[in-house]
């Protein structure tokens, strides 16, 4: 009744939407044209609708971020601004700030709604002449103020749809933007995600003359591995050493160091060597077209200008770490601990700690490193009351891997943000009593990213499922296409076996191989999506599987085989799997052939 | 008659476990020889002795260990009393009189020394699980001994905290003593001399390890039988065993006072526990029943994600709940 009443609302918004645009404008955040001190956050769409502008300043107010719109029809304005208090309570919303329509603050604090989650909250109204009229945002506090969106309308103070779904159609017909994209790319091989993976997928490609497109939804390449997450490289080079040298070179820095961003940089140049590769960085796949269980299309957004983009091609590698590509084209996947009696995966040791007897959805956490510096002279640091209730009298003035969080009831992908926030508490409050309890009053944030760095999720189900078992029994696979020899690493939470401890720190278990793991090539392409690849951290294997062969030249090794593959596919227009059945001596050969 | 025979049982399993302090500080007279343990490397053979209480309920094992680690041409001698708990888990060790434990170039061990050593071994995860002998020390920096003619490098520096600094060999040979398999062999003889007292000992463990070794012995009947005692093990424990306990727990109960008693933990629990509760009472239909009901006057305090699996579990089973109850809860 009530859901019926609210259709019945939302169409006559529609309609007047589509009968009088001029009255109603909605503007995305993330498309402002000066971002000042704001970044566009795309980590989320899936969970909230968008990317949006998120002020992180480490507990410093960050700069206003300014955006020009045109108002064509002049009138009395009520304004709503999509946003979250992403830790409500009984203390001051971290993360405030002010709208201002030229030159008007509007009295509104925004961010700063009593309840959980996304919604809209109504800043006011105003009085707007014709023309060109500047909207900035105005950060209050520097703590993860966000603002998805801005909408201005003449019609009454209605508030725009917040459901999932109805709000997705609602932004479309909004900002006028087709449902299918009509740019359309064609391609050899399109790769989704450029981590380590999908970067070494993608030259493995070009160097056997694919056109290759690399759709990647950061400014920057490299995933885990680039400077916006900064962890230190691990695992063997396998049959593929040039071409992860020529992507990942990270072994000398501490886990944190800016070096990093000089390997980004190096990462990116070598990546534009091959003329054959087109980057479309800052681009988030949102969709995969399916016929027949073949995927036909990705479709692809960019984060800040909402242009729309489809790729077509033959083969797609999905590199998302996130299993994206094959979760929208219905890729059958795997998510959390499988049983110890599934894959024969128990080891005594660690009992139900290393794998459990009946499946669960814990997962590898995810990680926000970071570290802070003396300034040299005093500097200030907001209470964080909000941070209290999580980090207790627990203090740190930096953070390595063990920075982890992880719950059973807390989805890697459908709670990202609310893991990335916890994290986030965890890093402030700890922060804040460490400056307390050692009078460190001249200790600054230096950095923290907003970032989570994710070591698993969905992992995509492939003719062969890599387990700890395959560890276990030195399994030889006559596809065996990558190598691993450092020991399997599997991570809980500290707080599961001694509650003094926070809920945010880790414990590594380490299982010591007694000779290099193989993987095999059936574990990098879907079971039931006849053109789908998938390499990296969402590569089919077991929780235990992934524990073994996540390290970065080892996810690497994979996207490099998967180019390889890509190259035979098209030399006999075949499937993945083809390559297995009917031409595995050549590919192993090509592999040989190419090594180093 | 059976079922009177259980009830004895249990009610005495209660008593017991009533009197029962954690770990009873019984008198080394009380130790016998248990086995030999051999280590190659070390060339050790020493008695593992089990220790038992006045009321000759064993308590723990113990061993006078004596050995010799040397490297590069410099050797420490360890004299020392070791004690494990009865599922093999590390407790602690003594030095002997006349014997202190020494680092590099004979110097004594401080007091901070000691320490960090019971700290060391207390650490299953220890990265020196992980290590092989050559990997302790960085061979480029190296010291001169000034008491006997050898060199020996620098402690590498990833290890500086998993190890006694001067003393990187024998912190590694005692961690790996204890965690070799001296560990197996300890729960292999304990299984030999298993008894409800024994269970109940380490069920009443702080440590983890030893009450999920005593949790993995109990059958199905067994959890039963012990849920009364169960409930107070839980209560104590660790979120890790909480969980497990609660996962295996024989749900429904037959007496409906222990499902009530179940359904009010709840509140106590952490986060993970309650995950696992909360599944436990949503998945199979013969539970759900008997403890959604039970669950109503909760629901107000369970978490968004808690309350949508509750509600659906009270759907998919058709198990009444007021519509009026359902938005209230919603709206909250
Ligand atoms: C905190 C932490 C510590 C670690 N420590 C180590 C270590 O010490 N040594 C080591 O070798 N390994 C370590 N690992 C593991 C290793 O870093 C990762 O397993 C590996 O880098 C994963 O590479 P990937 O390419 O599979 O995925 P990622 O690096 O996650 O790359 C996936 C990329 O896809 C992008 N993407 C996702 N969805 C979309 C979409 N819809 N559209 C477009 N782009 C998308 C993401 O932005 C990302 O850039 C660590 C991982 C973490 C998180």
């Amino acid at each position: 009744m009530k859901r019926s009443f609210f259709l019945f609302l939302l169409t006559t918004v529609l309609f007047n939407v589509q009968a009088q645009k001029n009255n109603t404008i909605l503007i995305e955040a993330e498309s402002f044209a000066k971002k000042g001190g704001w970044v566009v956050d795309p980590q989320f769409v899936e969970e909230m609708g968008s990317p949006y502008l998120l002020a992180h300043g480490m507990g410093i107010p960050v700069q206003d971020a300014e955006t020009n719109i045109a108002i064509k029809e002049a009138g009395k304005y009520y304004v709503w601004v999509r946003t979250e208090n992403w830790a409500p309570g009984k203390w001051e919303a971290p993360g405030r700030f002010y709208l201002s329509i030229d030159g008007n603050r509007l009295e509104k604090v925004l961010g700063d709604q009593n309840q959980l989650g996304w919604n809209w909250e109504y800043a006011g109204s105003i009085k707007l002449t014709n023309g060109d009229k500047k909207l900035s945002l105005q950060d209050l506090t520097g703590f993860e103020g966000r603002c998805d969106a801005i909408y201005l309308t003449l019609l009454g103070n209605e508030k725009p749809p917040n459901e999932k779904d109805v709000l997705k159609k609602w932004r479309l017909q909004m900002n006028g933007i087709p449902v299918t994209p009509d740019k359309v790319k064609k391609y050899d091989l399109v790769v989704v995600g450029g981590g380590i993976a999908g970067c070494a997928a993608s030259i493995a490609a070009a160097q056997k003359g694919l056109k290759v497109a690399l759709v990647e939804d950061r400014p920057i390449l490299g995933g885990v591995a680039s400077g916006e997450i900064r962890v230190r490289t691990l695992g063997g080079y396998g049959k593929f050493e040039k071409i992860l040298q020529a992507i990942v070179n990270n072994d000398y820095f501490p886990n944190g160091s800016n070096q990093f961003l000089v390997d980004d940089k190096r990462r990116q140049q070598n990546m534009e060597k091959y003329h054959n590769i087109d980057i479309y960085l800052n681009f988030r796949a949102f969709d995969a077209k399916t016929e027949n269980q073949k995927i036909i299309s990705v479709d692809a957004r960019h984060t800040s200008s909402g242009e729309l983009l489809r790729f077509e091609a033959p083969l797609f590698v999905d590199c998302t770490g996130d299993g994206w590509i094959g979760y929208w084209a219905g890729a059958e996947y795997m998510y959390g601990r499988e049983a110890s009696s599934k894959y024969k995966e128990a080891w005594d040791k660690y009992g139900p700690l290393w794998s459990p007897e009946t499946p669960d959805s814990i997962t590898l956490g995810s990680s926000i490193m970071w570290s802070s510096k003396n300034a040299g002279k005093p500097v200030g640091f907001p209470k964080v009351p909000w941070a209290m209730e999580i980090v207790k009298d627990y203090a740190a003035s930096n953070g390595e891997w063990d920075w982890e969080f992880a719950r059973n009831d807390l989805n890697q992908i459908d709670d990202a943000e609310a893991i990335r926030d916890h994290l986030l508490k965890a890093i402030y409050g700890s922060f804040y009593n460490y400056r307390q309890q050692h009078n460190a009053d001249s200790l600054q944030l230096e950095w923290v990213p907003y970032l989570s760095g994710k070591r698993e999720s969905r992992r995509l189900v492939g003719d062969y499922i890599f387990t700890f078992n395959d560890v276990l029994k030195d399994k030889q696979f006559e596809d065996a296409v990558a190598f691993e020899s450092r020991h399997v690493d599997i991570h809980y939470e500290q707080n599961l076996v001694d509650t003094s401890k926070p809920d945010f720190l880790s414990q590594v278990m380490f299982f010591v191989r007694n000779r290099e793991s193989e993987i095999p090539y059936r574990s990098l392409y879907s079971k039931n999506i006849s053109n789908l690849f998938m390499a990296g951290r969402d590569f089919s294997c077991s929780h235990l599987g992934l524990g073994s062969a996540r390290q970065m030249r080892t996810t690497g090794q994979m996207g490099a085989a998967v180019g390889k593959a890509a190259f035979l596919c098209k030399k006999y227009n075949a499937n993945p799997r083809d390559i297995y059945t009917s031409h595995l001596k050549e590919y192993i050969d090509l592999i040989n052939a190419d090594a180093y | 008659m059976h079922y009177y025979r259980l009830c004895l049982i249990l009610f005495y399993f209660l008593g017991q476990f009533i009197n029962a302090t954690a770990y009873s500080q019984d008198s080394l007279s009380f130790c016998h020889k248990a086995f030999l343990l051999k280590s190659e490397e070390y060339a050790v053979v020493d008695t593992i002795k089990i220790c038992r209480n006045a009321d000759s309920i064993p308590t723990r094992y113990m061993a006078n260990l004596d050995m010799t680690v040397c490297n590069d041409g410099l050797c420490a001698k360890l004299v020392l009393k070791m004690y494990w708990d009865l599922a093999g888990s590390y407790m602690g060790y003594d030095t002997i009189q006349g014997n202190p434990l020494t680092k590099f170039d004979h110097k004594r061990f401080t007091g901070g020394d000691y320490e960090k050593l019971n700290k060391i071994l207390k650490d299953k995860n220890s990265i020196l699980g992980t290590l092989e002998n050559k990997d302790l020390v960085d061979k480029r920096i190296t010291k001169k001994a000034s008491t006997v003619d050898a060199v020996t490098g620098a402690t590498s520096k990833p290890i500086k905290n998993s190890v006694v600094e001067g003393a990187v060999y024998s912190s590694y040979a005692l961690w790996h003593l204890v965690y070799g398999s001296v560990k197996d062999s300890i729960r292999a003889y304990t299984l030999n001399i298993y008894s409800k007292q024994v269970a109940k000992q380490l069920l009443g463990s702080d440590n983890y390890d030893s009450q999920l070794f005593a949790l993995k012995q109990m059958s199905n009947d067994d959890y039963k039988t012990a849920f009364p005692f169960l409930f107070q093990v839980l209560r104590r424990s660790f979120p890790f065993i909480k969980a497990y306990i609660i996962s295996k727990a024989p749900l429904p109960f037959t007496d409906k006072g222990q499902n009530q008693k179940f359904v009010s933990l709840f509140s106590e629990l952490d986060s993970y526990s309650k995950s696992v509760f909360i599944d436990r009472i949503t998945t199979e239909k013969k539970v759900a029943i008997v403890f959604l009901p039970l669950m109503l006057p909760q629901l107000q305090i369970l978490d968004s994600k808690q309350l949508d699996k509750c509600l659906s579990a009270f759907q998919k089973f058709k198990i009444p709940i007021s519509q009026e109850l359902i938005s209230k809860l919603k709206a909250m």
